[in-house]
C-alpha cells in the first residue's frame, strides 16, 4: 500500500473504533449509564415521535424481528421503550421511546452532532459538499460489503438446516 | 380564553384525544414554561422573566435543558429540532418558538 493508503486506512479504521470507544465511555460515565451501545442504537431507530412497527424497526436496523424481540422485552424493563397495540388493528405491536428513552436518543445525537459541527464547521460549502459525497460513497461500499456477507450467513444457514433435515 | 389543558396529552395518549384543546396563547405558553423550569431548576417562579437568558443566567445543564424540550414536546405536541434550540436565547424566545413551532 502506498504511504497516503497507509495512512488513510489506519485513519479510517481509528475513527470507528475511537467513535465506538467514546460513545461507550460517555455511556457508563453519563446518565445512561445502564445502555449498551447496540440499545442505544435501537433506540435511535425507533426515534423519538411516532411510534414503528417491529417489522419497520427490525429494517432499519437490519435484523430480525425476533432479535429485536428480545432487545425490545430487555428496553421495556428498562423502561426506555413502551409498546402500544395499534387502535384499529389490534394484531400490530407498534413500540415509542418513553421519556427516558427520547432522554437517551437527544443526549446521543448531540453527540454526533458535536461531531459533525466540528469536522464541517472550518471547511467551505464546496468543502463539505465532496466531504459528504465521499464519506457517503465510503458508507456505500461499506454497506454492499456487509450486504455480501450477510446474504452469505443467511445461504449458509439454509443449507446447514437443509442437511439437518 | 383558551383554558389550560388539564391533562397534557403524553406520548401515549390515544389518537382521538390528541389536538382536541385549545391551543394556549403565549401568555399560557410562558406560565408553563416558566412551571417547568421553576420545578426543573428548583427555583421559585419570581426568579423568571421575560428576557432572561437561558443559556446564560440558568444553571441547566444539557441533560435538564432535554427534559425541558422533550417535556415541551410531549406538552404542545411539537417537534423541537436541535437547530431551534441553537437559535433561542430568552425565556421569550422560547415561547414565540412553541408558539409558531410545526405540530
Amino acid at each position: 500500500m502506498a504511504p497516503i493508503e497507509q495512512d488513510f486506512a489506519e485513519s479510517l479504521l481509528h475513527i470507528f473504533d475511537n467513535v465506538l470507544l467514546t460513545e461507550g465511555m460517555a455511556l457508563s460515565k453519563g446518565y445512561f449509564s445502564d445502555l449498551s451501545i447496540a440499545e442505544l442504537h435501537t433506540l435511535n431507530a425507533i426515534g423519538p415521535y411516532e411510534a414503528r412497527t417491529m417489522t419497520e424497526t427490525a429494517k432499519i436496523l437490519g435484523i430480525t424481528v425476533g432479535t429485536l424481540t428480545v432487545a425490545i422485552d430487555r428496553l421495556v424493563k428498562k423502561k426506555y421503550v413502551e409498546r402500544q397495540r395499534d387502535t384499529k388493528d389490534r394484531r400490530i405491536v407498534r413500540i415509542s421511546l418513553t421519556r427516558q428513552g427520547k432522554l437517551a436518543y437527544r443526549m446521543h445525537s448531540k453527540f454526533h452532532r458535536v461531531l459533525v459541527k466540528r469536522i464541517m464547521d472550518p471547511l467551505s460549502e464546496d468543502e463539505r459538499k465532496l466531504l459528504t459525497k465521499m464519506v457517503g460513497e465510503i458508507d456505500n461500499y461499506v454497506e454492499e460489503q456487509y450486504k455480501k456477507y450477510s446474504n452469505g450467513e443467511q445461504y449458509k444457514r439454509i443449507v446447514r438446516d437443509d442437511t439437518e433435515v | 380564553m383558551a383554558s389550560l389543558k388539564k391533562n397534557p396529552a403524553e406520548g401515549n395518549a390515544p389518537e382521538e384525544n390528541k389536538n382536541t384543546s385549545v391551543p394556549e396563547g403565549k401568555d399560557e405558553i410562558y406560565e408553563t414554561l416558566v412551571g417547568m423550569l421553576s420545578e426543573l431548576l428548583d427555583m421559585p417562579k419570581e426568579q423568571f422573566s421575560p428576557d432572561t437568558e437561558i443559556f446564560e443566567e440558568l444553571p441547566l445543564d444539557s441533560l435538564q435543558l432535554y427534559e425541558l424540550v422533550v417535556d415541551l414536546e410531549s406538552h404542545y405536541e411539537i417537534r423541537i429540532p436541535d437547530e431551534a434550540i441553537e437559535k433561542v436565547h430568552t425565556i421569550q424566545d422560547v415561547v414565540d418558538m412553541i408558539d409558531g413551532a410545526e405540530k
